[in-house]
């Protein structure tokens, strides 16, 4: 009996409670991809007139950073599962092409605000920040909980149940972005 | 448990077999509130697919979780099973085959 009560849970609380909210965040970015792509099977000419073109090449640049980035987290887990400290340098590597993606994004929000693309400029406008800029609010979260994990891992307080809540969120939003710049880019 | 499963996906797999017709005569089911708006071809197709998608991703989803959970839940069985196996049979053997 108290074998059972010692036993390991099946999954850690943490990341099924990440896991059941992740599924909610699908639902969220389906129903936002879904109006969009309603929006633009509809409308005569895309991008409506006088709208600037989507950066795509740039972007792709980017999103290969971004895919980049989840890798190094995977080399992470398979390093913190050798040796803990051998984890850090693909953690942080991981953590930095994040802020790299999130940093050249808002680079190309300036340029793209610059030449008159904004949110009540017309329906790609409005649907362009909510989507992408939803897609960053929840990397600059990721990135938080990513860099949390790295702190911890630092002072060796880091456990294997708090990195896969991290590395489930990171993995969302890494393979969310590429669904999004299919849709909304191309 | 497997056969009140199976007889579930039965029931499901026909009522799928038996809806999926209607998707190839939409024109005869515009029973939605924003059919109205898709009179051409191209947004009619972006309704279409994008139904299909927000009905089939909330049981995809809770379909994978279950399965997931279920493949973990065997194979944490299993090891138990074979981490178990030998205090089994040294206690059974102490007990004279009396199992407690």
């Amino acid at each position: 009996m108290a074998s059972e009560s010692q036993q390991a849970p099946l999954v850690p609380s943490g990341v099924l409670g990440m896991l059941i909210f992740i599924a909610m965040e699908m639902m969220f970015f389906a129903g936002l991809v879904s109006a969009f792509a309603i929006i633009r099977a509809g409308a005569v000419v895309w991008p409506p007139p006088g709208q600037p073109r989507l950066p795509i090449e740039e972007t792709a640049f980017n999103t290969a950073a971004l895919l980049l980035s989840g890798a190094m987290l995977f080399a992470a887990r398979r390093a913190f599962r050798r040796d803990r400290g051998r984890a850090r340098i693909p953690l942080l590597i991981s953590i930095l092409l994040g802020a790299f993606f999130v940093l050249f994004q808002g680079v190309e929000w300036v340029s793209l605000i610059g030449e008159g693309l904004t949110l009540t400029s017309s329906s790609l406008g409005s649907f362009f920040y909510l989507i992408v800029g939803m897609h960053a609010l929840h990397a600059v979260i990721a990135l938080g909980l990513l860099w949390w994990t790295w702190l911890r891992l630092q002072r060796g307080w880091l456990l294997s149940s708090q990195l896969a809540v991290a590395e489930v969120f990171w993995y969302f939003v890494v393979g969310l972005w590429p669904i999004l710049y299919l849709t909304v880019y191309l | 448990m497997r056969s009140r499963l199976r007889a579930g996906l039965a029931f499901a797999v026909a009522t799928l077999v038996l809806v999926s017709p209607l998707l190839v005569w939409p024109q005869l089911a515009s029973a939605c509130a924003v059919c109205a708006a898709g009179r051409d071809e191209g947004t009619r197709q972006a309704f279409l697919w994008t139904t299909g998608l927000l009905s089939a991703l909330p049981p995809l989803i809770v379909g994978g979780l279950v399965w997931w959970l279920v493949r973990r839940a065997r194979a944490a069985e299993k090891l138990q099973t074979a981490r178990l196996a030998p205090d089994a049979w040294a206690s059974l053997s102490r007990s004279g085959g009396h199992a407690r």
